[in-house]
């Protein structure tokens, strides 16, 4: 026992680069063995099941009870094809977190033959606010008693961990496979996969790292004020997310969003955001992290909501001598766009009359009004085709655009191709400039 | 119309994705799951194990064409 625990301390820290490929080797000619026993351990330890796929994403091994059942889970939640995405980026092992909040680790492992294995841990719940969730789903659709008592059963056998034990696992499963230790990757729930764009977690919070939160905080919200595009959000996001063990995780992280968006709106109502748009924004996005099924998207949501009051900010500090009566004509058609819109109704919201309300506007914004609510609902169009999978005839319903031949027309002119060509191409090539 | 037992009810799920509009699963205890609607989904799939609750239950598509994608899954109905 001695001498293989002094064998494990050294290859813990072998550092060069020779040995570390020699060290890789080793782990591939015994993973399959080791992954038997770990899968082996982590059923015993807390009944977590242990998956293996090959390439073509047949399952050829599992330890979990309710296979069928927590396969399906595994699709539905967009987990699998999420872990499959990362096929060419083995040796990282990833925490995800699909739909009900079940959690699954992943990994992507070379073998002996040259071939890769997809092993995967889970599902698990993160403490026990998602079964909570999932109960209130299950009487808000007034589910049978029968149906629920089968699905309860079902979910009963999934093991509920605190994340920071998730986060063991995964570093556990890599050093199984690949004898080095690693910091597991956090994928965003049913999002493509990209590079670069996971956020990393970091060994547990000591009190320096509640100091460095705060100092980022206001850094954070000092550039807000200021109107300078920053790149620490994530980071900030990730420095709230150590805390995640302390009580109900879920829970925790978005009172930590809530909060920090109350800040960022009253940042951008001192620094001229009318009020009404500050908090319809701080409203939106609240209601947004409460929707938050699953830990990992609360960095994209941080992203979001501080992105929306830095434009809000930018846009303010740009238009500064607009006239009050044009700043409230732009808000409220920023606001109200997804409604139908009238010159009649936006001149008597903003308590002026029609045509010196048409009047101001174009002398002091160099555009029409109607040019304006064109703007902003061809940029609203273009995220809710790249966001939502809604038709594009409903998206132009929804926009108020009258029938499709003039949504299509519009759209044309300011973007220079058709929705449907738009969304066809989001992402294959370099991104859309508007035509000025 | 009436589903057969389903081997991998995992096809049948992805079957359903592919569909155009809106499947139903109407189960004998009253349950509607429209099976396009992800907690729908896990809620079948953990009812599925129950041979009783595919045997009672029957599908309803709003669309023909949506039956033809399913027929596979699906006990053919007797004429007359």
């Amino acid at each position: 026992m001695k001498q293989r625990i002094i064998v494990t301390y050294t290859i813990l820290h072998q550092t060069k680069e020779a040995e570390r490929v020699q060290r890789m080797k080793r782990a591939v000619q015994d993973v399959e063995k080791h992954l038997l026993l770990l899968a082996g351990q982590v059923f015993a330890s807390c009944r977590l099941g242990a998956w293996c796929f090959d390439e073509e994403k047949h399952l050829y091994l599992t330890t979990a009870p309710y296979q069928e059942e927590y396969h399906m889970f595994l699709r539905i939640g967009g987990c699998l094809q999420l872990a499959i995405d990362r096929m060419e980026d083995p040796g990282v092992p990833y925490i995800m977190s699909g739909n009900l909040g079940l959690a699954w680790i992943a990994e992507w492992v070379h073998l002996q033959d040259g071939g890769r294995l997809l092993v995967i841990l889970g599902p698990a719940y993160l403490k026990n606010t998602p079964v909570e969730q999932s109960l209130r789903s299950l009487d808000r659709h007034g589910i049978s008693q029968h149906l629920r008592r089968q699905y309860l059963t079902v979910l009963g056998d999934v093991p509920v961990l605190g994340f920071d034990m998730l986060r063991h696992y995964a570093c556990i499963l890599h050093y199984t496979c690949y004898l080095e230790g690693t910091n597991p990757v956090l994928l965003q729930e049913n999002a493509p996969a990209a590079k670069g764009t996971e956020e990393v977690f970091r060994p547990a919070a000591d009190k320096n790292d509640y100091q460095r939160m705060a100092a980022c905080e206001e850094q954070l919200l000092y550039d807000l004020a200021k109107g300078v595009k920053t790149e620490g959000v994530l980071n900030y996001c990730n420095s709230e997310m150590q805390d995640f063990e302390l009580h109900d995780a879920l829970r925790q992280i978005k009172d930590n969003l809530i909060i920090f968006t109350g800040l960022c709106s009253r940042v951008a109502s001192k620094n001229g955001v009318p009020l009404y748009t500050a908090r319809a924004t701080e409203n939106e996005w609240i209601r947004r992290i409460e929707a938050l099924r699953g830990f990992s998207g609360a960095g994209k949501i941080t992203e979001g909501m501080y992105n929306a009051f830095f434009r809000q900010i930018r846009q303010e500090k740009e238009t500064g001598d607009q006239s009050s009566a044009v700043r409230e004509c732009r808000t409220y058609i920023q606001t109200n766009y997804m409604k139908e819109l009238t010159l009649e109704e936006i001149a008597r919201h903003c308590g002026y009359a029609e045509y010196y309300l048409s009047r101001k506007f174009s002398r002091e914004t160099g555009i029409k009004l109607s040019e304006y609510i064109h703007q902003v609902r061809v940029d609203a169009a273009k995220t809710m085709l790249l966001t939502t999978s809604k038709e594009i005839q409903e998206i132009s319903d929804d926009l108020h655009f009258g029938n499709r031949n003039h949504f299509d027309r519009v759209f044309r002119q300011r973007v220079g191709v058709s929705p449907a060509r738009f969304r066809e191409q989001a992402g294959q090539i370099e991104p859309f400039k508007e035509k000025p | 119309m009436k589903l057969k037992q389903l081997e991998h009810y995992r096809d049948f799920i992805e079957a359903v994705q592919s569909c155009k509009s809106d499947v139903y699963f109407n189960s004998r205890e009253g349950d509607r799951l429209n099976l396009k609607s992800t907690l729908s989904q896990y809620l079948f799939a953990a009812a599925c194990g129950d041979r009783n609750f595919l045997a009672q239950g029957s599908m309803e598509c709003q669309k023909k064409e949506d039956y033809e994608r399913l027929r596979a899954f699906m006990i053919p109905e007797q004429n007359g």
